[in-house]
């Protein structure tokens, strides 16, 4: 599903360059688990931005279902990544002036699903994260765990193909991850391809494959 | 999604209620002053825009020309004129003759009124469009002793029955016969009168109308239909130089329809001048506050854009394209602008009649009106455009990552532009600001100004009556025994509006080709000490003196053309009959300050316009008593009036007060909209600064340092604003003073002490806001982290 061939990413100030990404290689088959791990500043996020095609490598390609994305232009980006890829941020990101009913419908508005067919998706989310009672609740009024599951909620509702977290349970204590983390295996096991970026060895369990990322270079690329 | 928007928009309004109110408030406020200001506008362009031949009628000018290359134009053409512009010009269909404003006294069986009105010739009500409500408009005038009133009038003097046929009595003539009422005049005619009457009844009154050596009426003309107005022009160039008419005349047209806004003449062409400056000022003004408040919204929007960059970005990730963000901030930029549009509009009709009041104006705002619903559709659209699309294209530009990644950190929308679009604003403030003042400054120059002589003592008494005049000299010292009253004379004009002038003098050592315009004013005895005149040598009128009713005083501006050092003995000739100049008074303003002060030469008249009375200050209303029951004696059906010769001069200004008032309302809102300007910025800068106040404060930073980082930059921009406003205000107010013959200089102390008074408010503005951060602790600041 993802092929990554000398990936490079690097930073200019001046004439220096400061690099982040080296040398990356990597394929993911669909239905896998990765976790990506490594030190601070090791550049996994980076990784992960731009195999969520929100940031574009310096040198190297990037096959995304077999289609060349580093060649592509922002709109088109904006494109792929709006109908195959969901995101899950360390700090949640939710809007803050919607309800987590709103949040949840929002990426369907952008897609210009309509009114009925919608309720239907966002019934079903709400359901299946028993987050129904909290629907016209404002972020604000959750918890860190709760504001999580909706970010997850809102993720996954489009039915994306690849399911990008970063540090998803970095805020969290010890079991509103576990929820978390229980709640991608589920996904996973119903055939969603995740990769996740942590520290946490723990929840590195979870996955499939491991990529050791340090310095901007994979040192080890082992099944869990 | 655009219901979703919407939602979301009022969402986000509602939830931070300061800033909100900050931008809604200051977008009304250039609202607001568009709508007065453009509703002015448009209301001068009505006035005497309403006549339905308006395409074809003209007013006739006459161009005089003098040998010292002055040439003045005039509207009072000579009395035979009418009569060959219809027999001699085939393109003009119609001439009319009308008088300026008279006042007479009317009186029927039960009521009494004072009116204003004119004469005019019988084709008035065909040519002009002032709608009868009875009578018929071609026969209305032609019987010498028709009169027509207005209904206001009508309602006055008959209130219970009609008018039509009824007999109503002028005091000192002979019965009129209402042949017609007339609509009440509208407000905006620059003609205003209440009642029409014939002018053959004037003319017979009058025999120096049928000479062509005296100017008096105006004339108007209708023109056939098809005609073209420049060749009727050309042909009547000369018509007034043949035979034995006026040499050194010429004459041009002016449409009706331009009277009110092109008034500036000047060297006998149109000199681009007149109330036309004046609205395009003003409209100027208003574009100038509208654009600031803009201005303000668009430096408010994307300073708070760093806040709302976090949320561009999520929702970029969760699929949302540049177009569809850039469409949620213009509906954003929507909801503002209508909130702004309401509040602006309310603002306006509540203020309206202030407004009406101040500017001597009769604006009236409706909402069926066409030219409302279109202009207030304009300004929503302006304002959405210009306050909505730089904001939306800025935001949605935001690259997703950067913005979540907070790496915002930098001030978004270029932080030199915001700051030029403040510096502008305090700019925009101090020049209104200074030009008020010195427009004030200059009003209280000429009220205050010494005329020459003495206003506060000069009582002028119309005398309306021809009995009251022949008994003058008996009046004199009954007025006399009043002990109050100092000194009387007579003219014919009041001394402050000094009209008449006539040509053909000449003196000895004059060099023969030349003549010269010189003001005429028609004194009596005791002229020198009744006004306060001050002689520069020679005498007054005096009845000692029996001769001194062919002498003359002239003033140092006529000694001066006539070239004489000593004028006091020498002759004058008007015509072939001489006079001898008895003294020289020092110059003296005849009228408003505006016009330089002529040539004049003070004769003594038997045309009593004007009792002139020199009263003691004190105990007034006394005095006034006492001549109004001396005056009684000698005519008791005619009410006493007077005027105070400083009360007469303060309405010259009319125009320049309104302007004042203007100004200062622009001045104040410019000021409002700065300072909501930099209360919003600074409320965005503190929250964007909080961390780094923080870290200052547990760095060691006193809440004093921190403040000053705050003021600094407001002063600089403040300092900024005034190097850059003060040339523009001067050189402004410059052009504006031209107008005036005689102005201040202006004093450069007024514009540092704008330039603080501006500084002072920015100050506060900030003050309280700048306080608070100071103030705070800085651990909250810091847990965000």
């Amino acid at each position: 599903m993802i092929q990554l061939k000398n990936i490079e990413r690097y930073y200019r100030s001046g004439l220096q360059k400061s690099w982040v990404l080296r040398d990356i290689n990597l394929n993911l088959d669909q239905g896998e688990f990765l976790t990506i791990m490594g030190p601070s500043g090791s550049g996994k996020s980076t990784l992960l931005n731009i195999i969520g095609m929100l940031d574009q490598p310096n040198n190297g390609e990037y096959m995304f279902l077999d289609e060349p994305v580093h060649k592509f232009r922002e709109s088109k980006l904006t494109d792929l990544h709006k109908h195959y890829i969901g995101f899950v941020f360390q700090a949640y990101h939710l809007i803050d002036e919607l309800t987590v009913y709103e949040n949840i419908e929002t990426p369907l508005l952008y897609r210009g699903i309509k009114s009925k067919e919608r309720k239907s998706l966002v019934a079903d989310v709400l359901d299946r994260f028993n987050i129904v009672a909290k629907k016209d609740l404002f972020p604000s009024q959750l918890s860190g765990g709760q504001q999580q599951l909706v970010g997850v909620a809102r993720a996954v509702i489009g039915k994306p193909k690849l399911l990008l977290a970063d540090e998803p349970t970095g805020n969290l204590h010890t079991s509103q991850g576990e929820i978390i983390m229980d709640l991608f295996k589920e996904l996973h096991k119903d055939g969603m391809t995740i990769i996740q970026v942590t520290h946490n060895e723990k929840n590195a369990q979870y996955g499939t494959r491991i990529l050791q990322i340090e310095d901007g270079f994979v040192r080890k690329d082992t099944p869990t | 999604m655009f219901l979703n928007d919407i939602k979301v928009s009022w969402r986000k309004l509602w939830l931070d209620k300061t800033t909100s109110s900050i931008h809604i408030s200051s977008l009304a406020i250039g609202i607001v002053s568009c709508l007065l200001i453009f509703s002015w506008i448009m209301q001068q362009f009505q006035y005497d825009r309403f006549h339905e031949k308006q395409d074809r009628l003209f007013q006739v000018w006459e161009n005089q020309y003098y040998s010292d290359g002055t040439i003045l134009s005039v509207t009072a053409t000579p009395g035979p004129l009418k009569k060959v512009l219809e027999e001699e010009m085939p393109d003009i269909s119609k001439a009319v003759r009308t008088t300026w404003s008279i006042k007479k006294e009317f009186r029927n069986e039960q009521f009494t009124a004072t009116e204003s009105g004119i004469y005019a010739d019988e084709d008035f009500f065909q040519v002009f469009t002032f709608p009868l409500l009875e009578g018929d408009p071609i026969s209305v005038l032609q019987q010498p002793e028709h009169i027509v009133i207005s209904q206001r009038m009508a309602d006055q003097l008959f209130p219970d029955e009609s008018a039509i046929g009824q007999s109503l009595e002028i005091i000192n003539e002979q019965p009129f016969t209402v042949a017609g009422v007339m609509e009440n005049i509208t407000s905006v005619s620059t003609l205003q009168f209440d009642y029409v009457l014939p002018f053959k009844k004037f003319e017979s009154e009058n025999d120096w109308l049928l000479g062509w050596q005296n100017n008096g009426p105006n004339t108007w003309v209708l023109l056939k239909k098809e005609v073209d107005s420049k060749d009727v022009q050309n042909k009547l160039a000369s018509l007034i130089k043949k035979d034995s008419r006026q040499k050194n005349t010429e004459l041009f047209l002016q449409p009706v329809k331009d009277r009110y806004l092109y008034t500036d003449y000047e060297n006998g062409q149109y000199a681009g001048g007149g109330r036309i400056e004046k609205v395009k000022l003003f409209g100027l003004i208003a574009l100038l506050i509208l654009l600031v408040s803009c201005v303000n919204f668009i430096s408010l929007t994307t300073a708070r854009a760093s806040k709302r960059a976090k949320e561009v970005g999520i929702r970029k990730v969760i699929g949302a394209s540049r177009k569809a963000i850039a469409g949620q901030f213009f509906i954003e930029a929507m909801l503002i602008s209508f909130f702004a549009l309401s509040i602006g509009v309310s603002l306006f009709i509540i203020f309206l009649p202030y407004f009406n009041e101040a500017t001597n104006s009769s604006i009236v705002f409706s909402f069926l009106s066409k030219e409302v619903g279109v202009g207030l559709f304009g300004i929503f659209l302006f304002t959405l455009l210009v306050a909505g699309s730089y904001p939306s294209m800025l935001l949605s530009s935001f690259s997703p990552l950067a913005a979540i990644a907070d790496r915002f950190q930098q001030q978004v929308g270029q932080r030199w532009l915001r700051n030029i679009l403040v510096v502008g604003q305090f700019t925009v403030a101090m020049v209104l600001m200074a030009g008020t003042w010195i427009v004030l400054q200059q009003i209280q120059f000429m009220q205050q100004k010494e005329l020459g002589f003495n206003q506060q003592q000069l009582l002028y008494i119309p005398i309306n009556s021809t009995g009251l005049a022949k008994k003058y000299n008996v009046l004199k010292e009954d007025l006399l025994k009043i002990p109050a009253v100092q000194s009387v004379s007579s003219c014919n004009q009041k001394l402050n509006d000094i009209r008449y002038s006539t040509s053909g003098i000449s003196w000895e050592g004059m060099p023969v080709e030349e003549d010269h315009l010189f003001t005429t004013i028609g004194a009596n005895f005791d002229f020198v000490n009744t006004t306060g005149l001050v002689l520069k040598s020679g005498r007054d009128f005096s009845v000692e003196h029996r001769a001194d009713s062919m002498n003359v005083l002239i003033n140092e501006a006529a000694a001066k053309l006539m070239k004489m050092e000593n004028p006091v003995g020498k002759s004058v000739y008007f015509g072939e009959e001489p006079a001898q100049i008895i003294g020289c008074v020092k110059d003296f303003h005849m009228y408003s300050l505006k016009y330089e002060i002529t040539p004049a030469i003070l004769y003594v008249d038997s045309d009593l316009s004007y009792v002139y009375v020199q009263v003691a200050t004190d105990n007034l209303p006394n005095t006034l008593t006492s001549l109004e029951q001396t005056f009684n004696n000698y005519e008791s059906t005619i009410p006493f009036e007077y005027q105070f010769a400083d009360e007469h001069y303060s309405q010259y200004y009319q125009t320049e007060k309104m302007t004042s008032k203007l100004a200062i309302l622009f001045s104040i809102l410019a000021l409002l909209l700065c300072g909501l300007g930099v209360l919003g910025l600074t409320i965005f800068s503190l929250e964007r600064r909080i961390k780094e106040i923080g870290i200052r404060k547990v760095l060691g930073a006193s809440t004093r340092q921190i403040v000053q980082l705050f003021l600094k930059n407001i002063l600089q921009m403040v300092g900024l604003a005034f190097i850059i406003g003060t040339p523009i205000a001067y050189y402004f107010s410059q052009q504006w003073l031209q107008d005036f013959a005689y102005r201040i200089e202006v004093s450069w102390w007024i514009f540092p002490i704008v330039g603080i008074i501006v500084m002072i408010f920015a100050l506060l503005t900030i003050l309280i806001q700048s306080l608070k951060a100071a103030f705070a602790s800085p651990i909250g600041a810091l847990r965000k982290e």
